[in-house]
């Protein structure tokens, strides 16, 4: 290096550059509506009728239009140890110069009913990071301390104290378990249950489900911890429950076979939370949310002849999905110590 | 001549127009870390570690975009993905495949050619992706920062002093408790000595606390130093 600027962190890492653009503080984004799903699995579920439930919530941060943002997007987490969540997607629109990015986040309870762990209090705080060109001054103290650095040209902001530059302070790579469901092994399909057998026997919850990794934060409390990664992996499973009856009317009618097929299905999101132990280690944990959830049922039945009754069908919902866990790829995930942009 | 703790230079950063002369002036560069405190509250300190924006953009859903960014050259660089406008439960999506060597990044379609439109960002680290152990650690504050400050760097006025990037730059690193101070009545001054180096690279020479406080409104520029 024979000009700029470069300044190295304890792991002789280059945090400031003139040539590379640290991200800063955009903001923190607003609460804006939310909805609940996923309480319950369906019709027909028995002993096994509960989810973990999802909070679809939606957070909304705007900025002049001229600014493309495209954030990192980290949360924090209030009930850290009762709920899990990600970033479900993000929509942008742009209306009177002013674009609006609305972030849905997925929150799922990972303790005991929803109902009682998860409240509006305890939705988590949404802080989003970008460029420093599109982030405010959000210290101006009669601007007195602080640094900026730019580019060669001058113009182009890479680090301004003032807006409050990302500090990654830990951090790895997670992947939830292959099977979202408490249950013991992956739901899958028996037969030769009684005809019409419609009661749910897998739990689909996924409380006890996730990977959870030790990590090193120094003296920081879990409490002020908020994470951001890509939570891209998704499963879709189904438990499907055969009936079969065969049956005869009197010995004047021939024989009537009867199927049924009763399906539960849940489509889940990887959700990760922060956790920790009596002695204080912290961990990050990479589980599942349920996103959607059905029940279907279908049943068939043969004509037993001219004494043995008509055939017939009958069928409600659908199981639109196929099996699966897809995306299943180790995922980059960073914390940082909230306190510093409260 | 001054005989006090700052140094100035010609903006070709070879001639060195003024100095102090101090005892702890050293011919090579110290070590010592940098804190931005804007009223009390750290903002970044250099036991921080950071990842930095790359680029920013949204692949289709089943496009293939193909980028190099050879300034990261032995970095670690990643991609974080978004789900963009429709998620499950509107449809199964395959997560596009990042691949990274070296410094391209190669983002396109799972194998199967289905995929769902993301919002991606590419973030690069210094050093390897995981390496956190310890950047937090209160008795590690010795650090190294490596200063040239000639065209490239410039710090504005609201800091109190201007580099004038065709001009002379005064600089200064300080602790609160440490200023590098000059008295004129007594012509007295620490012996906290920060002085910029010569030869368009010059280091700043600091053998006070393991902190210290970036304090550049201290400097009144064109002061006489």
């Amino acid at each position: 290096m024979s000009f700029g600027l470069s300044v190295t962190n304890t792991n002789n890492e280059v945090i400031v550059s003139d040539n590379t653009k640290n991200l800063h503080f955009l903001g923190k984004a607003q609460y804006s509506s939310h909805n609940t799903r996923n309480t319950t699995i369906g019709n027909y579920s028995g002993a096994f009728a509960q989810l973990d439930g999802s909070f679809f919530i939606d957070y909304v941060i705007e900025v002049p239009s001229q600014f493309n943002i495209n954030p990192i997007i980290f949360i924090k987490p209030k009930g850290y140890r009762q709920a899990r969540c990600c970033v479900f997607k993000t929509t942008k629109e742009t209306t009177d110069n002013v674009t609006r990015l609305t972030i849905t986040i997925l929150m799922t309870a990972v303790v005991g009913p929803n109902t009682v762990y998860i409240r509006n209090s305890l939705f988590p705080d949404i802080f989003c990071f970008d460029q420093p060109d599109f982030c405010p001054i959000l210290n101006d103290y009669g601007l007195i301390h602080g640094l900026h650095v730019y580019e060669s040209d001058g113009v182009n902001l890479n680090f301004d104290s003032r807006r409050l530059p990302l500090a990654i302070i830990g951090g790895g790579e997670h992947v939830p378990p292959y099977d979202p469901t408490n249950g013991e092994g992956l739901p899958g399909v028996t037969s030769n249950h009684p005809w019409r057998s419609a009661t749910n026997d897998h739990d689909f919850r996924s409380t006890l489900r996730k990977n959870s990794y030790k990590v090193n934060v120094g003296d920081t409390p879990v409490e002020n911890l908020m994470f951001a990664t890509a939570t891209i992996a998704q499963a879709c499973w189904l438990r499907e429950i055969q009936g079969y009856k065969n049956s005869k009317g009197s010995w004047f009618s021939s024989s009537q076979q009867h199927w049924s097929w009763a399906r539960w299905w849940v489509m889940y999101r990887n959700c990760c939370g922060l956790s920790s132990d009596s002695d204080n280690n912290i961990f990050f944990d990479s589980g599942w949310g349920p996103v959607a959830s059905g029940f279907s049922y279908e049943e068939r039945f043969e004509s037993g002849g001219w004494f043995g009754g008509g055939g017939g069908s009958y069928s409600t919902g659908s199981a639109p999905y196929e099996q699966k866990t897809l995306n299943l790829r180790n995922t980059m995930f960073l914390l940082a110590d909230s306190t510093r942009y409260e | 001549m001054n005989t006090y703790g700052f140094a100035t230079y010609k903006n070709n950063g070879y001639s060195r127009q003024d100095y102090a002369a101090d005892s702890y002036m050293q011919d090579e560069y110290v070590e010592f870390s940098l804190d931005v405190d804007p009223i009390g509250d750290i903002v970044f300190t250099t036991q921080d570690s950071v990842w930095m924006v790359v680029d920013q953009y949204t692949v289709g859903a089943t496009s293939t975009v193909v980028k190099n960014y050879p300034t990261f050259s032995g970095w670690t660089i990643k991609a974080f993905m978004v789900y963009k406008n429709n998620p499950p439960p509107s449809a199964e999506p395959l997560a596009p495949v990042v691949t990274v060597t070296g410094t391209e990044v190669v983002i396109g379609p799972d194998g199967s050619g289905i995929s769902e439109e993301m919002d991606v960002i590419i973030v690069a680290k210094n050093g390897e992706a995981n390496t956190y152990t310890d950047v937090i650690d209160a008795d590690d504050s010795i650090t190294n920062i490596e200063t040239s400050f000639r065209y490239f760097f410039t710090i504005s006025d609201d800091l109190g002093l201007t580099i004038d990037q065709s001009g002379i730059m005064p600089i200064g690193f300080g602790d609160p408790d440490f200023y590098t101070y000059y008295d004129p009545s007594s012509q007295e001054h620490t012996e906290y000595l920060y002085l910029l180096r010569d030869l368009g690279m010059p280091y700043i020479d600091y053998s006070g606390p393991d902190f210290v406080t970036f304090i550049p409104d201290y400097i009144t520029p064109g002061a006489g130093y």
